[in-house]
């Protein structure tokens, strides 16, 4: 449903950011995107939504096709009409509205009622029922984060990106929204490409993962055959492979098999 | 862009303005252009440059609040108006010398600036435009309450007996004065207040972080900026001696200085002066030329047509300045200096 | 006492019509944080284009008015489209000195066409004075500020029950957001430009009804709208019309009291004093959001 073919970034015509990253997601499955900080996870999915053009950023090589139609060059408005949403990373309520008035922000583009819509968002997040007229900037971080996925549910997208979906969040609330991704997912049929750090979490509902390093896709496997890996393991999931003791020379050698794994 | 070959290897030669011989040369017929000026132009040109002298050490005041420190400053018209009348009630009510009342007037345009500039520490951007746009008007009202609209006559400037009677006296006394300022503007930037201006208006809470007092160089740039108002007020005063008016001291004047810092490149002293020597061209040369034309054209335009005709030109330059080229004629003079030291080899 | 509620009264009335003014500058300034300091000079030259139809055309007031609606839509689109829109992301200095030249260059535009002069809007409203026990209220008066109440109802409406009300508001806070929805931010900036000179349009007529079509209408965008529109806050619209109201009495009382004090004419500075002193104070207004700034 969506390929990227060998896509290069650049912002402000200098800063090259992703180096040829090619991915694929699948209709109807949820692909998880793995990486260290400034790797280039965010940029990868502001280039599929096209809100790359906000930041300055270009994408100057290679192409993005969602269904056959080239979307590398449409402005983030035309590619949401097409389907795909991206929900921001950082929970970017609309503060100062309501909760009910944010999610219908989300229904902008539905013509007519969207009371079925508004519906359906709050049988997946009740909590957000309860809180539908309070100002959306006073709520805790784990009902904003419910606020802007139900934001980007309610638009019935085919494709949603998800950045960061855990971040900062309590480890309970994290299963709870990952359980949500997983159940919207089977129920509505929607594809979704997630992009996380907390690897365990995004490996546990994707069926595929990649994992981007250096602005270059170094791994790519089904998500039940990454978890295994041992590289993945270590620096990743956290599972030490070695015994407890780090000495200087194991540092170095960490250092050395990532850029090696580059 | 330096010219090449050339190299510093003492400090002295670091902070020099003038570094080479050829610039030593046209500094130097550039003075003696300037000193001979009102033997070969007419007396019409005495006078554009008189008001083009004037207004550059008012821009140039302009130049440290606004384009240094980034205060934006609306009234800096209104800050001239206390200097011209604080000279005028000191030299014609008063009696007192020109070298008493040409100071004078200038920190007490520096005082009222820094009353009106005191909001800064609380409030940037927008609000601190709104607040000197107050202080525009307040001033202009509480002189019209003072003086009334009528023209106020002034005596003419004299020091030590010399009186500055005509237009080609004055344009001395006013091109040294213009001088000195725009060498203090540029030194400025090169001195612990200036760093700490550049600081303020790149990001004023991380320069207050690094130990820069905010209140203190805020309050500075906007008196710094209101003293050379105040001296350009001065001069102004004494220069068309038999008469001033709050009229001459308009929001819009205020809104024209700060479009010729724009047009001129903001930050940079020689976009002060390009911008000034720009505009007042455009306003004393071309404008005439264009409002008749205007009128043969549409003879049912009417009165004043020079004047909004001026009004129009100059405000549709500005936009287009901000529009295609913000960062003003100085970038294009940086531009035809880098390509003029690189030639022949373009690269 | 009696003179006291008259003042009180005659502040009210011209406060609506102040607050209509700020509320175009805060429509404006709500979706694309730009204060546009040239609303005073769209609403002097839409009041002239209104008195050149219905005088110097001899159309009737009411298709004069039309016609000023339909041209201050075009002129809202046109100045966001070639002067706004070129402006994004520039510094804050750059917008206000664009706007502001914008506003000379209408009024060098005035000049040429209608010179100097004062003159009065054909009477479309009735003006005999309404008594209400001691204090008397002009009939055109209560009109302009009954049109400014049904127009910020209207507004009010607009922004809480319509799709385009709340993509305005949306682009006002997070435009990259608004973009990620689907929200079209170009388009909705030109709407809300448009908006905003339908209002200044209103407001310039009914401000040139109650005196006269002039030059110097103006600079009430400036001397009356921006005080209006800060102690109301930045972002509000009832704020406008609440700032409206308290900058038209506090002009009206104070400048009744203090004329005889200081000599006429302290009633038009009255509102930059309160503007000095909310800036000092309060500088995010009544209802204004409070914004909180990191390094």
């Amino acid at each position: 449903m969506l390929v990227m073919n060998a896509v290069e970034v650049r912002y402000l015509d200098v800063i090259l950011v992703l180096r040829g990253v090619s991915l694929e997601v699948p209709p109807g499955e949820i692909v998880a995107l793995l990486g260290a900080n400034g790797a280039g996870k965010s940029t990868a999915l502001k280039a599929i939504s096209g809100l790359l053009e906000t930041e300055e950023g270009k994408v100057t090589d290679g192409s993005i096709y969602f269904n056959d139609t080239r979307i590398d060059r449409m402005s983030p408005e035309d590619i949401v009409r097409l389907g795909i949403v991206q929900v921001i990373e950082g929970r970017r309520v609309i503060e100062h509205l309501t909760t009910e008035q944010n999610l219908r922000g989300g229904a902008y583009l539905r013509h007519g009622d969207v009371k079925r819509e508004l519906d359906m968002v709050y049988s997946y997040f009740p909590r957000l029922k309860e809180l539908r007229h309070a100002t959306a900037g006073y709520l805790s971080g784990g009902e904003q984060q419910m606020l802007v996925m139900g934001r980007a549910m309610i638009a019935h997208p085919k494709l949603m990106l998800l950045d960061e979906p855990s971040m900062g969040l309590a480890p309970l609330l994290t299963k709870e929204i990952f359980d949500m991704i997983q159940r919207f997912n089977s129920e509505e049929k929607t594809a979704m490409l997630i992009v996380e750090q907390n690897a365990r979490a995004a490996l546990s509902v994707a069926e595929h993962g990649y994992v981007i390093e250096n602005g270059r896709v170094v791994l790519d496997a089904p998500a039940a055959k990454l978890t295994d890996n041992p590289d993945v393991k270590e620096f990743y999931l956290g599972v030490g492979t070695r015994g407890e003791k780090k000495s200087y020379r194991e540092v170095k050698h960490y250092r050395r098999r990532k850029r090696w794994l580059a | 862009m330096r010219p090449a070959g050339t190299y510093d290897t003492t400090y002295g030669q670091d902070m020099a303005t003038v570094r080479t011989r050829a610039q030593w040369i046209m500094l130097a017929v550039f003075l003696a252009l300037l000193l001979a000026f009102p033997y070969f132009g007419g007396i019409r040109w005495i006078g554009v440059f008189n008001l083009m002298g004037i207004t550059l050490i008012t821009v140039f005041g302009l130049h440290i609040t606004t384009g240094l420190c980034g205060q934006i400053n609306l009234g800096q018209a209104a800050f001239m108006a206390v200097g011209a009348y604080t000279s005028a009630v000191l030299t014609t009510k008063l009696g007192l010398p020109f070298l008493v009342a040409l100071p004078c007037a200038g920190i007490m345009a520096g005082a009222v600036g820094l009353f009106f500039g005191a909001p800064s520490l609380r409030i940037k951007g927008f609000y601190l435009a709104m607040s000197t746009l107050a202080a525009q008007f307040i001033i202009i009202w509480a002189v019209t309450k003072l003086f009334g609209t009528a023209a106020m006559s002034v005596r003419y400037a004299s020091i030590g007996g010399f009186l500055f009677d005509t237009d080609t006296k004055m344009y001395y006394l006013i091109i040294t004065l213009t001088l000195i300022a725009g060498l203090a503007a540029l030194n400025l930037t090169r001195t612990r207040a200036g760093r700490a201006f550049t600081a303020v208006r790149d990001n004023d809470l991380a320069a207050e972080v690094m130990g820069i007092n905010l209140f203190y160089y805020k309050l500075l740039a906007f008196f710094i900026g209101c003293l050379y108002a105040g001296i350009a007020g001065s001069l102004w005063a004494h220069c068309w001696s038999f008469s001033i008016q709050p009229l001459q001291f308009t929001l819009r004047d205020s809104v024209w200085y700060l479009g010729m810092i724009i047009v001129g490149g903001v930050g940079s002293p020689l976009g002060a002066v390009l911008g000034t020597v720009s505009i007042r061209l455009l306003d004393k040369v071309f404008a005439p030329y264009i409002s008749p034309i205007l009128a043969a054209a549409f003879p049912f335009l009417r009165a004043n047509v020079t004047y909004a005709a001026g009004a129009i030109l100059f405000a549709l330059v500005i936009i287009i300045f901000l529009i295609k080229q913000p960062r003003g004629l100085a970038h294009w003079w940086q531009l035809i200096k880098a390509s003029y030291r690189l030639w022949p080899y373009g690269y | 006492m009696d003179q006291f509620l008259q003042f009180l009264v005659n502040g009210i009335m011209i406060g609506g019509i102040y607050g209509l003014v700020a509320l175009g500058l805060v429509l404006v300034y709500k979706s694309s944080r730009v204060l546009n300091l040239a609303h005073g000079s769209f609403l002097m030259i839409l009041a002239w284009l209104c008195w050149s139809f219905a005088e110097q055309l001899g159309l009737p007031i009411w298709l004069s008015i039309l016609l000023v609606l339909v041209i201050s839509v075009l002129a809202g689109l046109g100045v966001e489209r070639f002067m706004l829109r070129p402006l994004i992301g520039q510094p804050i200095l750059a917008v206000i000195i664009a706007t502001l030249a914008l506003g000379y260059l209408l009024e060098g535009v005035a000049i040429m066409a209608w010179g100097a002069d004062t003159k009065g809007l054909p009477e479309f409203i009735p003006r005999e004075a309404i008594w209400l026990g001691p204090v008397s209220i002009a009939q055109h008066y209560l009109w302009a500020f009954g049109i400014a109440i049904l127009l910020f109802v209207l507004l009010y409406l607009f922004f809480r029950y319509t799709k385009m009300g709340l993509g305005m508001q949306i682009v006002s806070e997070d435009q990259q957001v608004a973009r990620s929805l689907g929200i079209r931010v170009k388009n909705i900036l030109a709407q809300s430009w448009a908006f905003a000179l339908v209002i200044a349009a209103i407001s310039g007529i009914l401000y040139a009804s109650l005196n006269s079509v002039n030059n110097g209408n103006a600079l009430i965008g400036l001397t009356k709208a921006l005080p209006v529109m800060l102690l109301g806050g930045l972002e509000s619209l009832y704020g406008a019309l609440v700032g409206g109201i308290i900058v038209g009495v506090f002009e009206i009382v104070v400048g009744g009291y203090m004329d005889p004090w200081v000599g006429g004419g302290f009633s038009n500075v009255a509102p930059l004093f309160l503007m000095l002193v909310i800036l000092l104070i309060r500088p995010y207004g009544i209802f204004g959001w409070q914004r909180i700034e990191r390094i």
